[in-house]
């Protein structure tokens, strides 16, 4: 199993869900559901969007998990394709409570410009 | 050599698969409000993997499910997974197997690592688990409570049995059984036994 496989598999199990059941829920088979979690195959960015509304994980958390990042995500980037690799480049010591701490400083920003 | 399966009566499968069922629930933590939930009673209660494949290695091509008691894998023939009965009575009956014919598979010298259940060929050891599945899947006691909600008030009027079959089903949330099989159910319950006595009566007046 690979660790995606792993993760998927788990939240399965914990919420008590089937494979074919799952499957149903977010449009794939049961067979495709069960390739993943063995690491025969992996999700694509909309199915993890499906996979984690299904499951009621974080959608980033699941991306994680899948090697992915977020659509939204990947546009921000995208949009910005200079200050963001700055802006990561230059945070990438920062620390879990810098982290925190510049969140706050951004949310506080983007309420204010609402 | 071939095992030899020990008789068991319909009464004691039917007995055995409502305890099962139950202790299966209580281990899940689930009730039965609707559908018997097979796919989990088979992962997360029993340990075994569904596996999905589009046929078994050395069996033949009606072959839709198996159950290998050695890596803890039920097999499903990928091909039957859209259609909600067939899949449930598949792994309901490697389910039965589990319960049923583990213990003499392994207790008997055996050559044959994979149970598997095909459509053609029904030994007894696959009526067994074809009983097993059925009861399993279908409550006797909800099949009746519900058999009686729907059918027929008129017995001079009965009703076709895959019409009843599909009454029992919408009825009681059964949701994931063909028609047929509850046609089955319902006759093994004699509940819609072609040789009732209101057929009889309504064939000699009425064909």
């Amino acid at each position: 199993m690979s660790s995606f496989g792993e993760y998927l598999n788990k939240l399965r199990t914990e919420q008590r869900v089937g494979v074919r059941e799952l499957g149903r829920a977010v449009d794939v088979t049961g067979m495709h559901i069960s390739n993943m979690e063995k690491g025969k195959s992996l999700p694509s960015p909309e199915l993890i969007v499906k996979l984690a509304n299904a499951l009621n994980v974080d959608v980033d958390e699941m991306s994680h998990m899948a090697n992915h990042i977020a659509p939204e995500v990947k546009d921000v980037i995208q949009n910005q394709p200079k200050t963001v690799p700055n802006f990561l480049r230059s945070a990438k010591d920062l620390s879990a409570e810098q982290w925190e701490v510049l969140q706050k400083q951004l949310d506080a920003m983007v309420k204010d410009t609402k | 050599m071939s095992i030899v399966w020990p008789a068991i009566s319909n009464q004691q499968i039917e007995e055995q698969a409502s305890n099962f069922r139950q202790e299966a629930l209580s281990f899940l933590n689930m009730e039965q409000t609707s559908e018997v939930p097979v796919e989990q009673i088979a992962e997360m209660y029993l340990g075994y993997e569904l596996d999905f494949v589009e046929g078994i290695d050395g069996y033949p091509d009606d072959v839709i499910g198996g159950i290998d008691f050695d890596t803890n894998t039920i097999l499903v023939n990928s091909a039957i997974e859209s259609h909600i009965g067939r899949y449930s009575f598949t792994i309901a009956h490697e389910i039965a197997h589990h319960v049923l014919h583990r213990e003499e598979f392994y207790r008997q010298s055996h050559t044959k690592k994979i149970m598997c259940r095909g459509v053609i060929k029904r030994p007894v050891e696959e009526l067994q688990a074809d009983r097993f599945a059925e009861a399993l899947l279908m409550p006797a006691e909800i099949v009746i409570q519900h058999y009686n909600k729907v059918k027929s008030k008129n017995f001079l009027k009965p009703i076709n049995q895959f019409a009843l079959a599909t009454r029992v089903i919408e009825s009681s949330g059964l949701k994931n059984v063909s028609t047929s099989a509850m046609v089955v159910r319902l006759n093994h319950l004699k509940l819609a036994s072609k040789g009732s006595i209101y057929r009889k009566i309504y064939k000699l007046f009425f064909s």
